[in-house]
């Protein structure tokens, strides 16, 4: 008789601005029965043990300056603690019925996670105008070593760039949903 | 009480804002706000722990109220002169738009 396996792990891409499709994503295998253990590698590899499926709300956070207080109200409120990396905080609650549970309850938290994104995206773009103004008279095109350079950068400057446009439209619609 | 620029700048309120400010009356702590609030509102409102942990340490940081005691690892708030000033403040803007819009109405207020 073959053996069934308990343990999964899956890599899953997702963008801070948007973590819906990850939330949206564990929830999904929860119903399946596969429940989220751990959360490695910058949060991208995910390990799932198996168990009964279950109904649950998952819900990813990065708050401003968290404290003891942060996972003192969460836990009250009944949020379990799955996985923490790089300031974000991946919550779980099992709940029944059509309210689902929110960490938010107005679109004011999210509009300012996000408004941090951007701050960071500019900040990050801003810092190159001094790496810039000190190197581009002395930069080479010419080597290999500069070319692999050149590319390594145009490819993160790439990311910066998209990362902006797409936490400047998601503020938008966050904001629009205010109104 | 003279307001600053930071306290001013939350009229006019959020529903989460004036109901955190408003169960404040009484030292509470963070899931003592949260069945507060749920308990007035008949069930209508329900606070989002990042909500409700977001707009305490706003608040506290805009000194409008204070940590008065710790339990059990949690914070006990409670409203200070300036949040129940600026409480005022926003009450007395509901009072405005409640009368104006009443009396528009034609209904007694």
């Amino acid at each position: 008789m073959r053996k069934e396996k308990n343990t999964l792990v899956r890599w899953f891409g997702w963008w801070g601005w948007y973590p819906d499709k990850l939330e949206a994503w564990l929830e999904a295998k929860a119903a399946e029965g596969w429940h989220l253990e751990k959360a490695d590698r910058i949060l991208l590899r995910f390990h799932f043990r198996r168990g009964a499926p279950r109904i649950v709300r998952i819900c990813a956070d990065w708050p401003a300056n968290p404290s003891q207080e942060y996972r003192t109200i969460f836990g009250d409120a009944g949020w379990e603690l799955v996985a923490e990396r790089g300031g974000w905080y991946i919550w779980r609650t099992e709940y029944s019925g059509a309210q689902r549970p929110e960490i938010f309850n107005d679109v004011d938290g999210l509009i300012e996670r996000n408004q941090r994104f951007l701050t960071i995206f500019l900040a990050a773009l801003a810092a190159q105008i001094p790496f810039w103004a000190l190197n581009i008279r002395r930069f080479s095109f010419a080597s290999t070593a500069s070319k692999v350079f050149l590319a390594f950068y145009t490819v993160l400057m790439a990311i910066i760039v998209i990362s902006l446009i797409a936490t400047s439209k998601q503020l938008v619609k966050l904001k629009s949903r205010k109104r | 009480m003279e307001l600053t620029k930071e306290q001013r700048a939350y009229v006019p309120m959020s529903e989460t804002a004036y109901y955190i400010l408003f169960s404040l009356t009484e030292p509470r702590h963070g899931y003592g706000i949260m069945q507060h609030v749920e308990v007035i509102t008949n069930g209508r409102l329900r606070l989002g722990a990042g909500t409700l942990y977001g707009s305490l340490s706003r608040m506290e940081k805009d000194r409008l109220i204070d940590v008065v005691a710790e339990e059990q690892r949690r914070k006990i708030y409670q409203i200070n002169a300036a949040g129940k000033a600026l409480l005022q403040v926003e009450i007395n803007r509901l009072q405005e738009l409640l009368t104006n819009g009443l009396t528009t109405l034609g209904v007694q207020p």
